[in-house]
């Protein structure tokens, strides 16, 4: 399984100049289904050939790994579907494809987080305010970005800029 | 007619639900009938994560519309233990009676007897995760009363009642516990979007 520095380690500086690009469509308002393809080719995050049903490998929690390489997509309620669509530019401008990706819906708290154990990364979709915290990396080595909710990102362009520098610092970390 | 598989081998929480989805067009089967006989491990740390880990331990092997619940009693004084080791808080094999022992000399001389049982369902469909859950505040009881229920209902008083849950007919219990309310809500989704869910 890869580790978080592992993960940073594949990032090249042109994934990053991809990130700057992307961002620039990213904050256009009509999709672009182009970008999205070129988005969900990136093999930069290779997926694990580890079986998700494989046994618990955290060190600091006896918890099952139940989601070995995954990325967790967290929201509070069924995207709409201009929201799936944004959420699709905004995981595939991270070089995600959907096969890497399990989305959760339901209210999630930050107790609830150990259930996502062996993610590489979870994308939190439900804070209220503007004032979004760093993201945090627990000691299972999980990333996790708290974003504002996507019905605010769809229409609030400084949303959608405070989510991307979010993005870009956490992942530059 | 649409299968949801529940991750359970309990056949009587299985004809529960069957009963209350078959209406809206749709099956529950238990996952043994799909040749899956192993127990599954609950080792979360929370009800949601019990609840996940068992509908994708039957996901992954089925790669069809899975369905789990967990459910526990959480009590304030005790920062919310039993909880997920609700089943198992005097030890293995589970046992209610020693259970509530165990609880009620934990809650000895304690003011605070603030209390709620809450049940997580998960289901999971193409890949996507649902949650759902029920909950029901309450007291605990300074002693056992009642016969009827299980687990911890001789000893959990809801809000604004004076019987205890196992001193409750089934249908009044039922009508308000946490589990029919968890139940509630995933009926309401699959009612408002269950022919999106048709895989």
């Amino acid at each position: 399984m890869n580790n978080i520095s592992d993960w940073n380690s594949i990032r090249s500086h042109q994934l990053f100049q991809r990130f700057f690009f992307d961002e620039v469509l990213f904050l256009a308002s009509d999709p672009d289904p182009r970008q999205l393809e070129t988005s969900t080719s990136v093999g930069a995050y290779a997926q694990s050939s580890t079986p998700v049903d494989a046994p618990a490998q955290s060190p600091s929690s006896n918890s099952t790994s139940i989601f070995e390489e995954k990325v967790v997509v967290l929201l509070p309620e069924s995207p709409t579907e201009t929201q799936q669509v944004l959420l699709n530019k905004i995981t595939a401008a991270c070089g995600l494809a959907q096969d890497q990706t399990n989305m959760h819906i339901g209210i999630f708290g930050q107790e609830d987080i150990p259930q996502f154990l062996g993610a590489r990364l979870i994308l939190s979709f439900g804070a209220l305010t503007n004032i979004v915290p760093d993201h945090q990396v627990h000691s299972d080595g999980i990333k996790y970005i708290p974003c504002l909710p996507l019905g605010r990102l769809e229409t609030d362009a400084n949303a959608k800029k405070i989510l991307w520098n979010s993005l870009k610092s956490s992942i530059l970390a | 007619m649409t299968n949801i598989w529940f991750a359970s081998h309990n056949t009587h929480k299985i004809q529960e639900l069957q009963t209350l989805i078959h209406p809206l067009g749709w099956n529950i089967k238990g996952i043994e009938e799909a040749g899956i006989i192993d127990e599954i491990e609950e080792t979360g740390l929370t009800l949601q994560e019990n609840a996940l880990i068992k509908a994708k331990f039957a996901y992954d092997r089925l790669n069809k519309p899975c369905i789990s619940d967990d459910s526990g009693l959480e009590v304030s004084a005790l920062g919310g233990r039993p909880g997920v080791h609700s089943a198992r808080f005097a030890g293995l094999p589970p046992d209610s009676e020693k259970n509530i022992k165990l609880l009620l000399s934990t809650m000895k001389g304690q003011e605070n007897r603030k209390a709620q049982f809450r049940t997580v369902i998960c289901m999971i469909i193409n890949n996507t995760a649902y949650y759902f859950e029920g909950s029901i505040q309450g007291d605990i009881t300074s002693e056992a009363r009642g016969v009827g229920g299980f687990g911890y209902d001789s000893i959990f008083m809801p809000e604004g009642h004076q019987q205890t849950f196992a001193e409750m007919t089934i249908e009044q219990k039922n009508n308000m516990s946490h589990r029919s309310r968890a139940v509630g809500c995933w009926l309401d989704f699959l009612k408002e979007n269950g022919g999106f869910l048709n895989p």
